[in-house]
């Protein structure tokens, strides 16, 4: 299910002052209340249809109904639509306050439990959010306060680093497929919904993250990740002992033009190096080449 | 791996029934074979199939051992015997229905093909065996390209050098050189013969090809069992806590500090001692010092995740997953940590030390046999090690 979890501190609003026995009925004008948001929720699904997400005749739908007692209120799950008229009609007519949609995909959406949905695939989803940023969490770790737009202008940085150098860039995908969406609060949301990519598996979906993130694995023996695999080899010396060939080698960065994370760590090295020596006067460069 | 004799030389048609026996899983060998005119019964029960018969426990011997080599095909006798000795060798793996025995079989089977693959120089067979197994390469010039997702699919990303960061990515292809290509059709082809045999497992198998089967099964039993021993099949013996690795060590410490323990935490804690023979009450009986653990809400989860309720057990997520999940204790790794990839690792390194250093002792404790005071020496210190593992 995307979305944030179902909020359980709905029913506070009968929150008793006194601490005897729960009520089971809200009071006449909670229930009243309820009611008309119930209404209005009701007449803004009529009017305002909300757009459906990709293949949903494949996914299941899941939504918290207005609670008609105090306690935690449903949720009613295992929903399919076969059309958006039909998914339109049922929120017009029961008007929820959450409504929800797994990111899976189902042969039969409806089923009840897990193994009789028949999973076909899940889209590969990134959620960015502003306040997990590593800047604006060190931060805050310093007491500092990051303005909210502060925080989404960085975030909208990484997101776009996201698209550009990975998505769209190394992994070769298309617009058409990824659907990006603004979460609603402080950050950004990729669906991934390319065939091939929804059937991994979370194994392999790992694998995407650590090549997203660029967790390099360690050298043996070390626990620092290990980039010689990023470099080029060069042979610059042999020496030959009987049958046995020994050689050395220099590691030459990789052309800035190569694909991948060869090309990305080239890319990077030269505007470090333009932003501190090349385009600043003599001696400034020199003391930051120390 | 064992250098094959490669497919008589290139003048063979690439459908020549002595080429094929080296790849018994194209697509033509099933209409050679029939061709042949070879019935099942008789395979199974004639004297005339009796080499057919020898090769196929020969595969499977091969199998429980370090691999079978590719035979030297030279003629179309000599070929379809080798084509035929296939499914019995598979039917034998069915009827015992072990399923270790199956992953080893497909195993073996796979890196003969790898090797006879590595040798063979046919520019086309790559092609051809990708095509067989489901693999979607494309030859691009002297390498192969594949797209992203199949690679994630098809390679072996848990060994070294296979991490997907590890490769260089062009608009989601990967190009694999001609022996990563073998590997990544020798992952595809043991995948298969897993996937067919055990679905095959659970089907009844026709009397006559049981009856049939019986002496070559007879045969193979004990050798199947005496092999049993020496596999790791799951049975660790007591539990022995003083073994753990760090990472289980933790969990269990923070569990009697009664702090709190995420999920992915007891998730690793649950599927390690489920899989290392602790049942769901005794697991319980440890979590529920956990500050909110709710013993009835808990009793499904941990049921399923060792494998209680009918579907097969989880088993404890690796170190690459632990780390990312953040319950690997990063700083209180020792060395046996980098040399493993996952916890079970561990403890059965550790045991196995364990185990060798109880032998050692047994043997050190007899003076006929071990009377060098340098021995003396260095029992005692093996001693004190294999009771701090054995008690703690």
């Amino acid at each position: 299910m995307t979305a944030a979890k179902p909020s359980t501190a709905l029913p506070t609003a009968s929150a008793p002052q006194a601490k005897p026995a729960a009520p089971t009925e809200f009071p006449p004008p909670v229930k009243a209340t309820i009611g008309w948001l119930n209404e209005r929720f009701c007449w803004w699904y009529k009017h305002n249809p909300p757009p459906l997400p990709d293949r949903f005749t494949r996914r299941e739908f899941g939504y918290i109904p207005w609670p008609e007692r105090p306690g935690p209120p449903p949720f009613v799950r295992h929903l399919g639509f076969d059309s958006s008229i039909h998914f339109h009609e049922s929120l017009a007519r029961g008007g929820p306050h959450s409504v929800y949609y797994s990111t899976a995909y189902y042969r039969r959406p409806a089923e009840m439990k897990m193994v009789d949905k028949q999973w076909l695939g899940a889209e590969l989803i990134f959620d960015l959010d502003a306040d997990h940023l590593a800047d604006v969490e060190a931060a805050k770790a310093r007491g500092e306060e990051v303005p909210l737009a502060e925080q989404l202008r960085q975030v909208k940085e990484k997101f776009k680093t996201l698209l550009d150098e990975f998505l769209f860039g190394d992994f070769g995908l298309s617009s058409k497929d990824v659907w990006i969406t603004f979460s609603g609060g402080r950050g950004y949301h990729a669906h991934v919904t390319e065939d091939r990519l929804m059937q991994l598996g979370s194994k392999e979906r790992r694998e995407i993250v650590d090549y997203i993130t660029g967790k390099f694995p360690a050298a043996r023996g070390s626990d620092e990740p290990s980039l010689e695999s990023l470099f080029v080899k060069v042979p610059v010396h042999a020496k030959a002992f009987g049958e046995h060939v020994k050689a050395r080698y220099r590691l030459d960065l990789p052309s800035p033009a190569s694909p991948g994370w060869g090309g990305r760590l080239t890319r990077k090295t030269l505007e470090i190096l333009d932003e501190n020596v090349t385009s600043r006067e003599r001696p400034k460069a020199k003391a930051w080449l120390k | 791996m064992p250098r094959s004799p490669v497919p008589g030389g290139m003048a063979d048609s690439p459908q020549s029934l002595v080429r094929l026996a080296y790849y018994p899983f194209l697509p033509e060998v099933r209409a050679a074979v029939r061709d042949a005119g070879a019935d099942l019964d008789a395979v199974l029960t004639s004297p005339l199939y009796e080499s057919a018969r020898r090769r196929a426990l020969e595969r499977i011997e091969g199998a429980l051992g370090d691999g079978f080599p590719a035979a030297a095909v030279t003629d179309e006798r000599g070929a379809l015997h080798e084509l035929l000795s296939v499914p019995v060798a598979r039917m034998l793996c069915v009827a015992v229905g072990d399923k270790i025995l199956i992953a080893r079989y497909a195993a073996a089977e796979a890196r003969r093909a790898a090797a006879v693959l590595e040798g063979d120089t046919d520019p086309a067979i790559i092609d051809a065996c990708a095509q067989a197994l489901g693999v979607v390469v494309q030859e691009n010039g002297s390498s192969w390209r594949m797209h992203l997702s199949d690679y994630l699919r098809a390679a072996p990303l848990t060994e070294s050098g296979w991490k997907l960061i590890l490769r260089v990515m062009d608009r989601g292809a990967i190009d694999l050189d001609r022996a990563d290509t073998i590997r990544v059709l020798q992952e595809a082809l043991q995948r298969r013969i897993v996937e067919e045999l055990d679905a095959e497992r659970g089907k009844p198998m026709p009397e006559s090809v049981r009856s049939g089967l019986a002496p070559l099964v007879a045969k193979l039993t004990p050798k199947v069992e005496e092999a049993r021993e020496s596999w790791n099949t799951g049975e660790f013996g007591p539990v022995q806590p003083g073994l753990f690795p760090p990472c289980i060590k933790e969990l269990f410490e923070m569990m009697r500090r009664a702090e709190m323990v995420p999920h992915h935490g007891r998730f690793a804690f649950a599927t390690f001692l489920g899989t290392i023979g602790w049942n769901s009450e005794q697991i319980m009986d440890y979590m529920a010092t956990l500050p909110n653990f709710d013993r009835e809400k808990s009793r499904y989860q941990i049921e399923h995740v060792t494998g209680q309720r009918g579907v097969d057990k989880y088993t404890p997520p690796g170190c690459a997953t632990m780390q990312t999940n953040g319950v690997c204790p990063l700083d209180k790794r020792d060395g046996l940590c980098f040399k493993i990839k996952h916890p079970l690792s561990y403890y059965r390194a550790k045991l196995r030390f364990a185990a060798n250093d109880a032998a050692r002792v047994e043997s050190a404790a007899r003076p006929t046999e071990r009377t060098e005071p340098t021995e003396a020496g260095s029992v005692n210190s093996v001693g004190s090690v294999g009771r701090s593992g054995g008690t703690a």
